[in-house]
């Protein structure tokens, strides 16, 4: 396997709330290879989310990563002071979120946010910085960038909001960037430019990606790896291409079964019955088998682990 | 779609514009035209569905056929009735037949109220019956979407988004409505629970002979449970046909577009799309012209002097462009 | 249909949602012990309230006897003071303790009563200009700016010179000077509830209007007026006072916070309790009604309480 970019070793992040804890990440692992991209997927309230905010270090309370480690470049970002994390986001690490609408200041322009980047952490000064933000802003195909470049939030679209979002990610050329279900808020033409340019950069600049989404359309687009998560723990994971041909996981099975499809008519779809538990009451045994159509007796008593069930594919069920 | 050709609803040049006003004096300065002339029928028992990115009036033209915003021009018929100006009586008759499901499973009920309230509420308004009758009608109902009798009495906080959206449908049957216009009623839901709701609302379709206008920007939800499908686009349609002809021949190029920027999970499929350059045009000042022509791929100069209108290209497949494109392949 | 499964309640999404009114007693005494200031403005408005009910029974003398030889004595642990005056007496040898007992009874009542007053026109007004919009909405609110533009002091010295000055005036008169605000912050609140879905489904059934102002409308933005109504009812107290002070408020013989202040102020040299006690009585219950609104705004604001 190729060098690991990003190591996350049985990470546990837990919300503490008035009913009791929530557990909302109970001990995953992964990595993230240089250039690679890395899909989450699963349900809201799966903890997809609050991985990635444990990556970044902004798990505000009443959450709290409790136990694991977070390896960037083989260094350990829960043993960071709040400084040492500071220097590293926007640098190293950056992050893309789903709202393009809040996630950029009203009172400044684009260029003064994206500018900034480049003075806290390259050390620009204002000239400087604001060449290397037009340039940015070409990279990220805005047109007329030395015209958007003094341009306030509210006089962009919501595109093209994301392609400034993605430009400050990318200012620094980070070595792992976490995209946050960057096109959810997006029309599907926007969205097919977003995504287009996303693989563009991750093949120009060989940046590790991880990409928080729910739409498995957008994964089998962007993804070489997969990761799927449900109630706090990864249930499977692999390559995209065989995900896809040959899940193991009775929830991943569901997941692909229940998409309405555009090359395809079915008079029903399949679907998983139920909903997410509830964090305070997990069921006991398999997280999964009140919604499993194969659960057996063994499901409900038996907490089965994450397993190698062919080469490079792990799956956490007694039956896969 | 061999359905007897029974007209439930017909629109007729419909137009919403809403003004919007600007500086101290709040002086009005033009116009947003949120629904720029639509014209459609849907036929009993059908599903038509109504596909286009934000702000292109697919939620307007949706609430408009409810009322719940007038109509700037045009007519709107529902069962033979002429829908403007119609006394209180009247309304509230038509009221009974359609009905609302809505996209945010979190806004669309009241917080205070409980689901026995929630879903009888119609009932009430309407003097349908009475105390243990209601009771009994509300129980029917949340059976019917897949509730049991015990939620009677929990604050809507107590449910999942799904089960939310279960009771927002337990509603709007409350009335036994002829037509039912779903505004993005599945967009917020998780996938698995996307799928329960597709499924339930054909399986109700076909049990209790409903029509369905089913709003939303998802065409993948849109494909499988529509008959025939509306494209929409600055305020105006611009291709409608039945949905395999449309999924198969779509004939604008805005059509081909939005099929091919939809990623399909299914990653030996990727593939070269048709990607669209540019962002929506400000719908208060629309381009001239065909409302497209700022981003098609096949624009001509003709495109840029006057508009095309919907104009049936095959057996009921209307398209509203200059070069609907099989003749423009041939063009090009 | 598998639906039956789904009987699991809430995820992560629940926390954050407002309390709702469910019954949850035991939740909210739970909630309101968790929080140091509102249990103290609680139990502060507790005895306020207890004191102002059961005054005839707890103040050891009555308010309103003079004692011309006791003029002016001082607290009891002072020199020259007694445990039969235990905050010493007044100008007129009348006994501080029980007539701040008996003073509270006069806060409260114009406290409560001038904020219902107030509330009332304020809610109604406030629902009608959101909900219908258009002209009304246009004369409600010029009609609030109007009043704003007013001073409220100049108003209700006005006010109180025509009428002359008693209980019920007093409480016509803050009632009809604050009912601005409620009108303001109900109408914003109704601006955003009536653009919620379950408002626009209610309209599909052909639900009135009335109707929907009273289920759909009101019950969802009477938080708001609650927290807001504890906080008027302590500037009330203080507003009670202050023109009591200036003797445009309650007359004697009722006794009053704000009259005690103004009958103390010109000893206050010699004899610094008679001015002092009741100041410190109407501090400290304003304080306490204070701290009980701060609480009822975490518990009835969402976003507050997903800090805690």
């Amino acid at each position: 396997m190729e060098t690991k970019l990003l190591e996350v070793r049985n990470l546990h992040t837990h919300f503490k709330t008035e009913d009791g804890v929530v557990p909302s990440v109970n001990g995953i692992s992964f990595s993230v290879a240089k250039g690679e991209t890395l899909a989450i997927v699963g349900e809201s309230g799966c903890g997809k989310s609050v991985t990635s905010l444990s990556i970044m270090g902004l798990v505000a309370p009443p959450g709290q990563v409790v136990g694991g480690e977070i390896l960037l470049e083989g260094q350990n970002l829960l043993a960071l002071n709040k400084k040492e994390l500071r220097k590293l986001r926007g640098n190293k690490l950056s992050m893309i979120f789903q709202e393009p609408m809040t996630s950029l200041n009203p009172v400044f322009t684009v260029g003064n946010q994206l500018g900034e980047v480049f003075r806290l952490h390259q050390n620009m000064d204002k000239q400087q910085a604001r060449g290397r933000s037009i340039e940015m802003l070409e990279t990220v195909g805005i047109p007329r960038a030395d015209k958007v470049v003094d341009y306030f939030p509210h006089q962009l679209s919501g595109g093209m909001r994301q392609r400034v979002m993605i430009a400050i990610a990318l200012a620094c050329n980070p070595a792992l960037l976490i995209a946050d279900e960057p096109t959810t808020a997006l029309d599907v033409t926007i969205q097919a430019q977003i995504l287009e340019l996303l693989k563009k950069l991750n093949d120009e600049y060989d940046t590790g990606v991880i990409l928080i989404t729910h739409d498995l359309g957008v994964v089998a687009e962007m993804a070489d790896r997969v990761v799927v998560m449900y109630a706090g723990e990864v249930v499977e994971q692999a390559n995209v291409f065989e995900l896809f041909a040959s899940p193991k996981h009775p929830y991943t099975k569901g997941l692909l079964g229940s998409l309405p499809k555009l090359d395809e008519q079915r008079e029903e779809l399949e679907s998983i019955p139920g909903a997410v538990p509830n964090p305070l009451e997990m069921p006991g045994g398999c997280a999964f088998h009140p919604r499993c159509p194969l659960a057996t007796e063994q499901c409900q008593s038996k907490k089965p682990s994450l397993v190698e069930v062919a080469p490079d594919h792990l799956a956490r069920c007694l039956y896969a | 779609m061999n359905q007897t050709q029974d007209k439930l609803l017909e629109v007729k040049g419909l137009k919403k514009h809403f003004p919007y006003k600007q500086g101290m004096f709040s002086k009005k300065m033009g116009h947003v035209r949120a629904v720029d002339g639509v014209d459609f029928t849907v036929y009993r028992g059908e599903t038509l569905g109504i596909v286009g990115e934000s702000g292109c009036g697919k939620s307007t033209t949706g609430q408009m056929i409810l009322q719940l915003l007038e109509p700037t021009e045009g007519e709107i018929w529902f069962e033979g009735k002429h829908l403007t100006g119609l006394d209180k009586g009247e309304e509230k008759a038509i009221r009974r037949n359609m009905q609302m499901i809505f996209q945010d499973p979190y806004s669309s009920l009241n917080p205070r109220m409980r689901v026995e309230d929630i879903v009888a509420e119609p009932l009430r308004v309407h003097g349908l019956g009475r105390g243990r009758e209601i009771r009994e009608k509300v129980v029917e109902l949340l059976r019917l979407v897949g509730l049991d009798a015990h939620h009677l009495s929990r604050h809507p906080h107590e449910f999942s988004g799904g089960q939310r959206q279960r009771i927002g449908i337990a509603r709007a049957l409350a009335l036994h409505p002829s037509l039912i216009v779903c505004d993005e009623a599945v967009s917020a839901l998780d996938v698995s629970i996307q799928s329960q709701i597709l499924n339930l609302l054909k399986k109700l379709q076909k049990e209790l002979q409903l029509t369905y206008i089913f709003i939303s920007h998802g065409l993948p939800a849109v494909k499988h449970i529509s008959d025939r499908i509306a494209v929409m686009y600055l305020g105006k349609i611009v291709e409608l046909a039945e949905r395999d002809e449309l999924f198969e021949r779509p004939m604008h190029p805005y059509t081909e577009a939005l099929l091919s920027a939809v990623p399909i999970p299914d990653p030996t499929q990727r593939k070269e799309r048709i990607v669209l350059q540019g962002d929506l045009p400000n719908p208060a000042n629309p381009p001239s012209g065909c409302h497209f022509h700022t981003r098609c791929p096949y624009v001509q100069d003709m495109c840029r002097q006057s508009a095309p209108s919907l104009q049936q290209q095959a057996d009921g497949h209307f398209v509203s462009c200059h070069f609907p494109l099989q003749e423009l392949r041939n063009l090009i | 249909m598998s639906a039956s499964l789904e009987t699991q309640t809430p995820q992560l999404q629940s926390i954050g949602k407002p309390v709702q009114h469910t019954g949850q007693f035991k939740r909210l005494t739970r909630m309101l012990f968790k929080s140091k200031t509102g249990t103290i403005g609680f139990l502060i408005v507790i005895a306020v309230v207890f004191m102002s009910i059961f005054a005839g029974a707890i103040a050891p003398h009555d308010p309103a006897k003079t004692q011309a030889a006791k003029r002016l004595k001082p607290p009891m642990w002072m020199e020259g003071g007694s445990s039969v005056h235990p905050l010493g007496t007044d100008n007129l040898g009348r006994d501080v303790l029980s007539r701040i007992i008996y003073g509270s009874q006069v806060s409260l009542m114009v406290g409560i009563c001038a904020v219902i007053l107030a509330g009332t026109i304020g809610v109604i007004l406030g629902l009608v200009s959101g909900y219908y919009g258009g002209w009304i909405d246009s004369i409600i609110m010029r009609t609030v700016d109007a009043f704003l533009a007013i001073p409220n002091i100049l108003f209700m010295l006005v006010i109180l010179a025509v009428l002359g000055p008693s209980l019920v005036t007093l409480i016509l008169v803050l009632g009809f000077t604050n009912w601005v605000k409620y009108a303001r912050i109900i109408r914003s609140e109704v601006l955003g509830v009536k653009e919620r879905d379950y408002v626009k489904a209610a309209r599909t059934v052909g639900a009135s209007n009335q109707r929907i102002i009273l289920t759909h409308i009101l019950p969802n933005v009477i938080s708001s007026f609650i927290v807001v109504s504890t906080l008027s009812v302590a500037t009330t107290i203080i507003a009670e006072a202050s023109l009591s002070f200036l003797g445009l408020g309650i007359q004697p013989p009722t006794v009053s916070w704000g009259g005690m202040l103004s009958d103390g102020r010109q000893y206050l040299a010699t004899s610094w309790w008679v001015a002092t006690f009741p100041g410190i009585a109407i501090t400290i219950t304003v304080l306490g009604i204070m701290f009980l609104g701060d609480w009822l705004r975490d518990i009835l604001d969402p976003r507050m309480k997903a800090r805690k």
